[in-house]
């Protein structure tokens, strides 16, 4: 086969419709299929046609539900990668196209073999305070991996935080994670629990502008709190913070700092 | 005998109201909004995963397809064709790709399953009643569907659909040559809709209703 997609008759596509439904195409003829369907005046309406003997496949199939974790997991993990506003959708071939899949497949893949081999024994109670556009993570694993995934997402740079020398070798530690389009995944733990009206919040720092404030959490026994914020700003050098303040809505950030990283490409 | 009704409308059978909140909801995601994302997740995971666990029978791999195709609605949702079926037929669409992507990378090519035994034709059975978005469908229309294919639509159906082989693997797999598979796979897709249709629809265009409604 060559590199190139092949072009297809009309006929061609017919004939080939009901495996394209089905997915039982190679890929080149797949690729074929998709790329006459974009570019054709026929609607081939045989395509919606065969497709409508799906649904009898679909409640064929034993009914399973997804692990709750799952949920979570994926909306932590879109809200670090919120798309371009494209307004009204759009009316286009439905296929995605493979170099899509591709990339997305490998960041996924491999963000989701490092969550499964990170063992986090600590997944006590802890709270999430919505601030803005902000997603829940339920979860210390599920706000590890979304750093994880916000992380592997090209442009994107990571910060470790540690706490200043000062607070001795126990202060807390965190993981975070800021994506060209200004999402900040961060996953704290070693905090104290939050009292009364207490937050943690997040601050991204440029050097030279004031602090940004980036999402408040609460924090339980267990020590543990995470974020997914939109709306950071976005500069491989700065710096996210997090600080104690007496309620949420801080727009300047009450000394000390209790940990802090300075944000850096990933390299590997 | 395979059945030779060929109907050719463009419509899909299994449209309305709910399809209708399904494109809201996609235009809504369109913008950016999580929570329309998380509505989208909460009428689709069930089905969503359950094909891509039946696809692939792995817990894993299977969230690893449903977290995959949800973010691909979030990333692309553009290019969802309204012209070209409904919201869920789409997304359940992109949920299978990346089901029998993942299969299809998990096996090397030669190494097709079960080489020796043929699928057993009950694997195409009816477990359960999808409680909302296919909630349409009722058991017996199912049941009536299913049991309108012949014994090698269904065989080919089960194989390219859920076993992720392609029509060229089918036809070695099973010995019949590769035109009578394509015509195994269109009349079982046609035979499945024409079964449903006279069952789904209030008013079936009257062309070629099958007779008592069963083969």
């Amino acid at each position: 086969m060559s590199g190139g997609v092949r072009a297809l008759t009309c006929d061609e596509v017919r004939e080939l419709a009901g495996g394209f439904v089905l997915d039982a195409l190679d890929v080149d003829e797949a690729d074929a299929v998709r790329a006459h369907l974009a570019g054709c005046a026929d609607p081939h309406a045989e395509i919606a046609d065969l497709a409508s003997g799906l649904p009898a496949l679909w409640e064929a199939m034993p009914v399973v539900e997804p692990p709750a974790a799952l949920k979570a997991r994926l909306l932590a993990v879109a809200a670090a990668d919120r798309p371009v506003a494209t307004g009204p959708v759009a009316i286009r071939p439905a296929a995605t196209s493979r170099p899509d899949r591709i990339a997305s497949r490998r960041v996924l893949g491999w963000a989701a073999a490092i969550a499964a081999i990170l063992v986090i024994g600590v997944l006590g109670a802890w709270n999430v305070v919505l601030q803005g556009q902000v997603g829940t993570l339920r979860t210390e694993q599920d706000s590890v991996a979304a750093v994880i995934h916000a992380g592997a997402i090209a442009g994107s740079v990571t910060a470790m935080l540690t706490a200043p020398e000062a607070s001795g070798p126990y202060g807390p530690t965190g993981l975070a994670a800021v994506t060209r389009t200004g999402s900040l995944v961060l996953a704290m733990r070693d905090l104290r629990p939050t009292t009364g009206d207490q937050v943690y919040q997040a601050w991204v720092i440029v050097p030279g502008s004031a602090p940004v404030p980036t999402g408040s959490f609460r924090v339980g026994d267990a020590g543990v709190g995470s974020i997914a914020a939109a709306s950071a700003p976005f500069q491989p050098g700065a710096v996210v913070a997090v600080t104690l303040e007496a309620g949420p809505g801080a727009t300047t950030p009450t000394l000390p700092i209790l940990a802090a990283g300075t944000t850096a490409t990933p390299t590997n | 005998m395979e059945p030779t009704a060929l109907p050719r409308e463009p419509t899909e059978l299994v449209s309305g109201p709910a399809d209708d909140a399904d494109r809201a909801v996609l235009a809504r995601v369109a913008s950016g909004d999580l929570a329309a994302l998380e509505e989208l997740y909460d009428r689709y995971r069930t089905m969503a995963y359950s094909l891509a666990l039946r696809i692939t029978a792995d817990p894993a791999a299977a969230e690893d397809v449903v977290q995959d195709a949800f973010l691909g609605v979030w990333r692309n949702v553009a290019r969802y064709a309204e012209g070209r079926g409904s919201v869920r037929t789409w997304f359940l669409a992109i949920v299978h790709h990346r089901a029998i992507d993942a299969i299809r990378r998990r096996r090397p090519v030669a190494e097709l399953p079960d080489p020796e035994a043929g699928p057993s034709p009950a694997a195409l059975r009816l477990p359960d009643v999808w409680s909302e978005v296919a909630g349409r469908l009722d058991a017996a229309a199912i049941r009536r569907a299913l049991a309108s294919l012949t014994d090698v639509q269904r065989e080919a159906l089960e194989l390219g659909y859920f076993g992720g082989l392609t029509q060229i693997e089918i036809a070695e797999r099973t010995g019949a040559p590769l035109g009578t598979v394509k015509s195994r796979v269109r009349l079982g897709l046609l035979a499945l809709r024409e079964a449903l249709s006279a069952d789904v629809l209030p008013d079936p265009a009257p062309r070629s209703r099958p007779a008592g409604g069963a083969a």
